[in-house]
């Protein structure tokens, strides 16, 4: 393969580097290349750089065994490509970060628009799900980009209807791009590289999910954003250091209101209060980009957006589903029975309808509306 | 010379009779037992020898050979003692044959102890259950304790207290006290009611149909949720035993040596803590013992906290829910012990116990909630037909001075669904939940309508074949409930609300 020497030191650099890009800069501005740095003999240069000294001897023999021809083979084999900081293709919001990664890792085609981080907890509820699928449909038209982490939970609700609404979607990895984390998502992670999404990942091919990658992504994920939205998440979430990144960062910092009394907001409502714009609805997520971008509004793409719909049942169903969907929290049938002074047959009947008919789901014995309003 | 008296043996849940043969005979002072007796028998010798000396007979010093026919047959238990004590005395002539009374007619039961009193023993009813007038017995001599139990039998029962009594009664000196039948025992009668719950309206409709039909049931809910009450009180809406059905079930708790003074008349409820062994869940051991599932025949096995149970235990309850008995197999003898149960089951929806509470946040992982739950799922669950989701309760709900349904009311629609059920299967105690497959097709037709509403259920929540032939059988339940002959559209979609866990996971609000 022909490759360049300086890209094969930059990747070389990388995979000893690549959870301190910090040092990695600190010593190409030194020798101004690459390959300059790699032909020091390794004590003088952590010496000169300022750099520990002990690292100076693990760096020399990883550097030396590391075959850097051998990762760019099979990151080509699997379809993906090393986008290098000097790169057309690297996200220029990622550049402007305090430490960015010298190199990344992307699959799939990378289409120019305005990246909107998304983040929430892994365990969101039935009303975060529906909110965020509402706002991705309500910026659906505009030409945005959905970015978020390939998680459980809010994670895949942004990537799935962001795909769903036709947006492109980009998933920032926490282990190397050839590997999918969690193992539930394999189907969203094999699809997305085909159906207008993209894989991205600063960590060399093969690194395993270790717990300390993911704070490290997250600050990928709020880089490579115009404007993060925090949907849910408790104090100690994944998706508030996320938007803790994106306020150092200088990002616009949105989130969802939620009810005082669910811990599931506490995250949201708490950088609300501390001044983060308050999103309720699709239009707060476009005023936080540039005007261009609402300039750019494609045309509304009919057979995706649809309307609300609206149970057509009769005068039983269609009022327990309106008590359904004002409910915040979801009903138990016991409370719906109690509301319409109804037997458990009579109720049965009327979920059933609403339930076949997609109007509500059931999930841990309650109901909740599946409406998008 | 040589004596013999008779005596029982168990096996499973079924008597044969013993004979205990005495041979006092010239020789080296020896004493041997033979005829397959357990650790439990060899040692009587020690206790026979002490009772006879302090009842004032002297054991003569000669070669005692005791025999337990038929010899091929293991046999245990204590209540040998008193057989094996006559067979000496008689045979060094201390009972008369002439004066006396038949023994060839007379069983005797009863350990000694070294006084020479005569102590209860367990197993008593079912061994005489299985003799009814066979192999010319007509009466039998047994411990004052069992006396009440083993009159439930058609023989003549004698209460001994002691050895020298039975020897003063069979030299015709003496009579015993003749055992009275009883009324029925005192239950210990769970005084709960329903009417004690507040809310959880559909798992109580819930438990009106798993008693009416004998379905399983599993409730999933956070701790407080009310599933223990509610699983308390189940057996104050099932209805009341049968009379072959009191007989077996007072037969094992006679054989688990439960302390039973006379016929059990109420169903058994049965909730062992789940870090009970397999074999005290499904019997076992060297001299097998009904399990956990067999004192719960005829009544409810409640099982809490479903998912902590150990893996083996769970599955190895498999057997008796499908053949509702359970198979012993030792070596030298198979035993079968009945275990037709209602089985209830609690768990908490994840091992914090609050996913899905409204106010408190679930602390587990989302592999920790699933590992949790396959625990349940596979074989077992397959042999649950209802599961129902409970939510806590709310202080409005809990407040409501509302009356709730009561236990007597739901007990007589439970009485009449009973009714219909035994119309339809001729039998006294064959439940909609045993039906077969080709029962199923028999009696649970649909109509177009419920035919329809069937496969837009199939297709939206992807239900498999085997739930569907669970959900038929419950709909069946509960239209007997409602006194209707077919299945109608409210019986089926309530069936529906009870198959909860076969729901595909619908992330309907993407995927819709």
């Amino acid at each position: 393969m022909n490759v360049d020497e300086e890209r094969i030191s930059l990747i070389k650099l990388h995979n000893f580097f690549y959870l301190k890009p910090s040092w990695a800069w600190r010593l190409i501005n030194l020798y101004e290349k690459a390959s300059e740095v790699l032909k020091q003999a390794p004590a003088a240069l952590f010496a000169e750089a300022g750099l520990p000294l002990d690292e100076g001897q693990r760096f020399a023999k990883k550097v030396s065994s590391f075959d850097a021809e051998k990762e760019l083979t099979q990151a080509d084999r699997m379809g993906a490509k090393v986008v290098f900081f000097d790169d057309d293709d690297y996200p220029s919001l990622l550049k402007e970060i305090p430490d960015p990664p010298i190199l990344i890792y992307i699959k799939g085609k990378m289409k120019p628009s305005w990246p909107i981080g998304i983040v929430g907890t892994r365990k969101p509820s039935n009303y975060g799900v529906r909110s965020c699928v509402k706002l991705i449909k309500e910026i659906s038209p505009f030409n945005i980009s959905i970015v978020s982490g390939l998680a459980r939970g809010i994670d895949s609700v942004a990537h799935e209807s962001a795909l769903k609404f036709g947006l492109q979607t980009w998933a920032v990895l926490g282990t190397g791009i050839d590997i999918c984390y969690p193992r539930e998502n394999k189907k969203l992670y094999a699809r997305m590289p085909e159906t207008g999404g993209v894989l991205i990942s600063e960590f060399p091919l093969g690194s395993p999910p270790l717990a300390y990658h993911f704070p490290r992504r997250n600050r990928i994920i709020s880089g490579v954003s115009h404007s993060v939205l925090v949907i849910e998440g408790g104090f100690s979430s994944g998706a508030l250091i996320t938007a803790r990144f994106a306020l150092q960062q200088g990002r616009e910092l949105l989130a969802l209101p939620g009810n005082i009394d669910s811990f599931q907001s506490a995250g949201p409502n708490s950088f609300i209060k501390q001044g983060a714009a308050l999103c309720s609805e699709g239009l707060d997520i476009i005023s936080s980009l540039p005007a261009e971008a609402f300039l750019e509004k494609k045309s509304a793409r009919k057979e995706e957006v649809q309307e609300e719909k609206i149970p057509s049942l009769g005068g039983l169903a269609n009022r327990v589903y309106e008590f359904i969907a004002h409910s915040q929290k979801g009903l138990t049938l016991d409370e719906i029975m109690k509301e319409f002074k109804i037997g458990v047959p009579e109720a049965s009947g009327v979920v059933f309808e609403l339930e076949t008919g997609g109007y509500i789901s059931n999930s841990e014995g309650k109901y909740s509306s599946n409406s998008i309003r | 010379m040589l004596s013999k008296f008779l005596s029982f043996g168990l096996k499973g849940v079924d008597g044969f009779l013993v004979g205990v043969e005495v041979d006092v005979s010239k020789g080296l002072p020896t004493y041997s037992i033979v005829g397959l007796p357990d650790a439990g028998i060899k040692e009587s010798k020690d206790r026979v020898v002490s009772a006879l000396r302090n009842s004032g007979f002297d054991l003569p010093v000669k070669k005692v050979t005791v025999n337990l026919t038929p010899a091929e047959i293991k046999k245990a238990g204590t209540h040998y003692d008193l057989p094996i004590a006559l067979g000496i005395l008689k045979s060094i002539g201390k009972i008369s044959d002439v004066s006396g009374r038949q023994t060839t007619s007379t069983a005797f039961i009863g350990e000694l102890s070294l006084d020479g009193k005569i102590r209860p023993v367990n197993g008593v009813l079912p061994m005489l259950l299985s003799m009814k007038g066979k192999q010319g017995i007509e009466s039998v001599v047994v411990p004052p304790e069992n006396g009440g139990e083993a009159a439930l039998s058609k023989l003549n029962v004698y209460m001994a207290d002691s050895l020298k009594n039975v020897v003063s009664f069979l030299n015709g000196e003496i009579e015993l006290p003749l055992a009275r039948r009883r009324r029925e025992i005192k239950d210990k009668i769970f005084k709960g009611d329903f009417s004690e719950v507040k809310g959880q309206v559909a798992a109580k409709r819930a438990m009106e149909i798993a008693a009416a039909g004998f379905h399983n049931l599993l409730m999933i809910g956070p701790p407080g949720s009310g599933k223990s009450m509610l699983a308390r009180r189940f057996s104050t809406i099932l209805p009341p035993l049968t009379d072959n059905e009191s007989i077996e079930v007072t037969k094992i708790y006679s054989i688990a040596g439960m302390g039973i003074s006379g016929i059990i008349r109420h169903r058994p409820f049965r909730d062992p803590h789940h870090t009970i062994s397999d074999a005290a869940l499904i019997g076992g051991g060297t001299n097998p013992k009904p399990g956990e599932v067999s004192l719960a025949h005829c009544g409810v096995l409640f099982l809490d906290e479903f998912a902590e149970f150990s893996r083996s235990a769970l599955e190895s309850l498999r057997e008796p829910v499908e053949s509702h008995l359970v198979r012993i197999s030792r070596v030298k003898e198979n035993v079968t012990y009945p275990a037709k149960f209602i089985l209830i089951a609690a768990m908490n929806p994840c091992p914090c116990g609050y996913q899905g509470h409204p106010l408190k946040e679930c602390v587990c992982t989302p592999l920790q909630v699933k590992k949790y739950q396959v625990k349940v799922s596979g074989p077992i669950l397959d042999r649950i037909d209802m599961h129902v989701q409970l939510s806590p309760i709310k202080y409005s709900q809990w407040s409501a001075d509302k009356t709730e349904k009561d236990s007597r009311s739901i007990r007589e629609r439970v009485l009449e669904a009973l009714k219909v059920q035994k119309r339809r299967f001729g039998g006294s105690s064959y439940f909609n939940a045993f039906m077969n497959v080709s029962e199923i097709r028999k009696y649970c037709r649909l109509d177009l309508e419920c035919s329809k509403i069937m496969e837009t259920a199939m297709d939206r929540f992807g239900y498999s074949a085997r739930s569907l032939d669970k959900m038929l059988k419950v709909a069946r339940t509960i239209a007997d409930l409602s006194s209707s002959e077919e299945i109608k559209k409210e019986h089926l979609t309530e069936s529906m609300l009870y198959r909860i866990l076969d729901k595909r996971e619908s992330s309907s609000l993407i995927g819709g």
